[in-house]
């Protein structure tokens, strides 16, 4: 368990890192995917609720105290969609990667969509359906982009720490 | 191919009951967060904590990974500047020309500027405050925002509100600080409002962060009185009125002014003189504007 959770915390630190430094060459042109965003929907949706809501929570507030003006949102809308992957981890399983791509590009649009209602749209900016093409699709499709590419990764991980966790217990 | 999807036991009885116990802890972090936004938002002060342990832990690693992403992106660079600097070549030969054109038109014209210099007894900008420079190492983590971290922080001197500069133009203002780091909302952010002035005629104007018109390399700017006789090519200087920007900084450049739909304003763009989606390098102005309060 303890070993989990250490490379937990290094992926999501190595992902915030990504994130904010490494994709800032030429911000212009590439929208910023979310890699936070698909580590908290596969953590969710491999272990479960609980896994994910608390991942959301980490990966939420490290965005929250970097870059708001007020902690809080980013954790309640990582930790909200963390937990809402974890209810399909109950529904499916699987080694099909194209449900957890689909549930992340899901996840990307709910969660800026959110973003903007709160943020954008109670400033005035009502023009919803400019910043879905310009803003919130883009990063989306991106982000289940690597989200094909990371998955896979991410659950071997997971199986191997399963395997020596079960080994350890017997 | 088809979904391998299994289905999983749904009401197995020991995983119902683990569900409840998530269920709750969802519900309280949920309000955990809620109050902490409230708190936060109404002092900020509460924030603090979380942002001094939170800095001093990723800044220095933020750093190092910067430097590996600044070296990948020169490659990248080097290999697409190739097939650019011949066609480069091209476009600046033309503007060569163009430019040798305006060049005499303009030495013209010097002499009637340092004229009209003595005249206004315009410092020579902002070349007497103190600065210190300081390197952009992350940004925002999403795409609705344009804010960034500088590895300069309280240590260093920089406060709140000290004016960014990159280069010839205004870049933003400090937001937050750190010992170790400091948050600047540069003025394209959709959350900016720069009180601002015509260059020539001292026309005051609002220039306005708006994530829509900065697709297109644009800032919006607003509220400029009807009847002054403004121009599209004016500088845009940020203005004496603004009770957080130093005066007579260069922002952009004026266009599309027209007249708005209420007959009382007019609105158009400004074109930055800052290349906001390259910024590496800033400078901070350590002089902090003087309100009088």
């Amino acid at each position: 368990m303890m070993k989990r959770i250490i490379a937990a915390t290094l992926m999501i630190l190595v992902a915030f890192f990504l994130q904010t430094a490494f994709f800032t060459g030429d911000i212009s042109k590439l929208p910023v995917p979310n890699l936070l965003l698909i580590i908290t929907v596969s953590f969710g949706f491999i272990r479960g609720t609980r896994t994910g809501l608390i991942t959301g929570l980490v990966c939420g507030l490290l965005a929250d105290v970097f870059f708001s003006d007020f902690i809080g949102l980013n954790a309640l809308l990582y930790m909200s969609v963390g937990f809402m992957n974890g209810v399909f981890n109950k529904i499916f399983f699987g080694e099909e990667i194209r449900l957890p791509v689909l549930l992340v590009f899901g996840s990307d649009i709910a969660y800026n969509v959110a973003l903007y209602i709160f943020m954008f749209l109670f400033r005035g900016r009502l023009d919803f359906f400019y910043y879905l093409i310009h803003i919130i699709l883009p990063e989306a499709i991106f982000t289940a982009i690597i989200a094909f590419i990371v998955y896979k990764p991410i659950l071997m991980l997971h199986e191997k720490f399963t395997e020596a966790e079960k080994e350890r217990e017997q | 191919m088809k979904f391998k999807l299994h289905l999983k036991p749904i009401f197995n009885k020991n995983r119902k009951k683990n569900q409840l116990k998530s269920q709750y802890l969802y519900m309280i972090i949920a309000a955990a967060c809620c109050l902490l936004i409230v708190l936060s938002s109404l002092y900020p002060s509460t924030a603090k904590p979380f942002k001094y342990i939170a800095t001093a832990i990723v800044v220095p690693v933020q750093n190092g990974m910067n430097e590996i992403g600044q070296w990948f992106s020169e490659k990248s660079d080097s290999l697409k500047k190739l097939s650019q600097v011949v066609k480069e070549n091209e476009n600046l030969q033309a503007q060569v020309d163009e430019l040798t054109l305006e060049n005499s038109r303009l030495i013209q014209e010097q002499g009637e500027l340092a004229r009209l210099r003595e005249l206004y007894s315009l410092d020579s900008g902002y070349s007497s405050y103190d600065k210190i420079a300081a390197k952009v190492i992350a940004k925002d983590s999403g795409n609705w925002f344009s804010t960034f971290i500088i590895d300069k922080g309280s240590s260093d001197g920089i406060a709140v509100d000290m004016n960014v500069i990159a280069g010839k133009g205004l870049v933003g203002i400090v937001i937050d600080v750190t010992p170790n780091s400091a948050t600047v909302r540069s003025i394209i952010d959709d959350f900016s409002n720069v009180s601002a002035k015509f260059g020539t005629t001292s026309d005051l104007c609002i220039v306005k962060g708006s994530l829509q018109m900065m697709q297109s390399g644009i800032i919006e700017l607003i509220n400029i009185n009807k009847n002054a006789a403004v121009t599209d090519g004016d500088m845009i200087l940020t203005s004496n009125v603004s009770d957080k920007y130093l005066p007579d900084i260069l922002i952009g450049y004026s266009g599309g002014i027209k007249d708005d739909a209420n007959n009382l304003t007019k609105s158009g763009y400004i074109t930055p003189v800052v290349n906001f989606s390259s910024l590496e390098e800033v400078l901070v102005i350590k002089q902090l504007k003087e309100t009088g309060e």
